[in-house]
């Protein structure tokens, strides 16, 4: 039996591995000193080495959580909704209005005052959206993204340009899915709502709304309050703020607000014009079919790079999920274990769930592209239950690190999801594949229950 | 090789290419420190980028230049605590990325995330020991020479620091 040390020591060597996977700072540390000057001798100090180290910022996108309200009137009547199925009631929703403000510190704008930046979306099934951008790479800045499955145009303020062309609606109708059960829950809540819990009633515009609230907070730091505001008739939240509150004053501040929030609305009128602003230069780009995905992301760990590019909850049974593994000096990189036959269980990458039931990943396919080899696969819980809420992760790992994915699938409408799982699929296709090369949601199906049933 | 003292001592001299060798021989420490406590390793990297700088930029206040280990991390956990305040909890459209709407990447897996997050609450010498040793692959006597401290005192150093982290990973 290996020793407490030994298992210790290997833990500590395989982390040791990760750390060292990352390139060395040394070059970049040296070349921005370089522009700080000779280090100061003993007991002296440096004019302005703050401002420098303000400008210094992570280049991120934005903000922050929490909330609170303080006078509740006490709770009596029974709730028609709670907060738990938000995200599900969501899937329900044809549209949706959002219209608010982000709030940044003098500091976080790394500008000499608060700035407030308004925002807006508006995101309407199958296909339609219209979203405010937020950059904060050096200042904070904003733009619009807005497609209607036709046209699509991309603004930005801070360079004054703009990109038209036009879309394909299977990009805007994802986009859309994603912006539903993805974005929008995400901006609402911050967080799950089993994380919430409710701590009264207000009444919003001659309406009794029931009021939920999470905290965090941060050792030595400030803390966070994220505040809903749901509408118990339909379910859906009418109002959202994030509190914060900072050493040392520990006063408590406004850092988001959206104070608008509306289903199943029109949009604002005039919102899909797709006209350039005035003076902006704009540049021209029809959307490509490879540009086209469905939630995931992607990370690097050295020269392995990962990415998901779309992945659908097929009705709670199991989630397919298109992604592809390479190296820089490789590409594309194809191990050969993980080669067919379809249903073949595999072993990479890494699954993990936050309830501890056991899922298989199973092979399906690999499109080899000339830049990608997408490699299409089932994953499939064991107990044959449906997966709920779990939260499942994938982990590529590698000789350079590792990188993790939480899943995010797309649930979609029932009437959508067979079309969408076949469409997806043959945007990787090679153009001389067998026509039955794609799967439909019911060979997926069955596949799953031949699973279930050992017979995969 | 020259100690940690002896290269402070340098670069406050006006050899500034013995910072890059400080650099070089602690930024895994920094990385992991800021590592445990962002979670991710993109903003780790930034936050241990910015923290040599930090550090380059204080120096001068640095009395003893063989305590220059523990005195970065702390620089490190300082600014990684102050940007976890501030980093994203509220997910936006990002100007640059219009299309990325979902994955969270970049992350360490749950176990290893754990023990690096046992390893920075050590005493910053302990840290130090192992990471020297786990993170950097020097020997005990690479470690004495560097920390300018007798091998004796590193072997011990080193024990103290298994028993206490095996105590905060609950494996005693």
């Amino acid at each position: 039996m290996m020793s407490p040390d030994s298992r210790l020591d290997q833990r500590l060597d395989r982390l040791g591995e990760v750390i060292r996977s990352r390139q060395s700072l040394a070059g970049r540390v040296m070349s921005r000193i370089e522009q700080a000057g000779p280090a100061l001798p003993r007991g002296r100090r440096r004019l302005g080495g703050k401002m420098m180290r303000s400008t210094m910022g992570l280049a991120a996108c934005i903000v922050i959580a929490v909330a609170l309200w303080g006078m509740f009137s006490p709770a009596s009547t029974p709730r028609a909704y709670g907060i738990e199925d938000v995200p599900a009631r969501m899937l329900a929703v044809d549209s949706l209005y959002v219209r608010g403000s982000l709030y940044f510190s003098a500091e976080e704008a790394r500008g000499v005052e608060a700035v407030e930046v308004p925002i807006e979306y508006y995101v309407q099934r199958p296909g339609r959206y219209w979203m405010t951008t937020v950059g904060t790479d050096d200042t904070v800045h904003t733009g619009y993204c807005a497609s209607d499955g036709r046209r699509y145009i991309n603004v930005d303020h801070k360079s004054r340009t703009c990109t038209l062309g036009s879309d394909a609606p299977l990009a805007a109708e994802l986009r859309t899915a994603s912006s539903f059960e993805v974005l929008l829950p995400q901006q609402l809540l911050g967080g799950q709502p089993s994380e919430y819990t409710r701590t009264g009633r207000r009444e919003l515009d001659g309406d009794w709304v029931d009021v939920y609230e999470r905290r965090l907070s941060f050792p030595g730091d400030g803390t966070f309050r994220h505040e809903v505001w749901l509408d118990p008739t339909t379910g859906l939240p009418v109002r959202a703020a994030i509190y914060r509150s900072d050493k040392p004053d520990g006063v408590e501040r406004l850092h988001v607000e959206l104070r608008e929030i509306a289903a199943n609305v029109d949009p604002p009128p005039g919102l899909f014009s797709f006209d350039p602003p005035a003076g902006y230069e704009v540049a021209y780009h029809d959307r490509q079919p490879d540009e086209i995905s469905g939630g995931g992301g992607s990370g690097q760990a050295g020269e392995a790079h990962c990415a998901i590019r779309f992945m659908f909850n097929l009705n709670d049974r199991g989630i397919v999920v298109c992604w592809a593994f390479w190296k820089t000096s490789e590409s594309p990189y194809l191990e050969p274990d993980l080669d067919g036959p379809t249903g073949k269980q595999l072993n990479f990458p890494e699954l993990s769930s936050a309830d501890g039931r056991r899922y298989t990943h199973h092979f399906l396919r690999v499109d080899e592209g000339a830049e990608f080899h997408w490699r299409w696969s089932l994953i499939v819980p064991t107990d044959a239950m449906p997966i709920g809420n779990d939260v499942l992760k994938l982990t590529f790992t590698s000789e350079y690190g590792s990188n993790s994915f939480a899943l995010t699938p797309l649930r979609c409408r029932p009437d959508r999801l067979g079309d969408l799982v076949m469409e997806t699929q043959k945007l990787t296709l090679p153009e001389d594949a067998p026509a039955d090369a794609a799967m439909s949601l019911q060979e997926l199906e069955l596949l799953i229950a031949d699973i279930h049933r050992g017979q995969r | 090789m020259r100690s940690d003292s002896e290269l402070t001592e340098g670069v406050l001299g006006g050899e500034p290419a013995a910072f890059a060798e400080l650099v070089r021989r602690h930024e895994r420490a920094v990385y992991g420190v800021a590592l445990a406590v962002l979670g991710d390793h993109h903003t780790a990297e930034d936050a241990a980028q910015e923290t040599f700088v930090m550090a380059y930029e204080k120096l001068g206040s640095l009395r003893n230049g063989s305590a220059f280990g523990a005195w970065v991390l702390r620089i490190a956990r300082r600014h990684a605590t102050r940007l976890a305040r501030r980093r994203p909890r509220f997910q936006t459209i990002e100007a640059t990325d219009p299309e990325s709407a979902g994955g969270r990447d970049g992350q360490l897996d749950e176990e290893l995330q754990g023990l690096l997050r046992a390893l920075v609450e050590l005493p910053p010498h302990e840290q130090r020991v192992l990471t020297l040793k786990h993170f950097d692959g020097y020997g005990v006597q690479a470690i004495a020479q560097i920390t300018g401290r007798p091998v004796g005192t590193i072997t011990k150093q080193l024990s103290r620091a298994y028993a206490r982290l095996r105590d905060r990973l609950g494996e005693r």
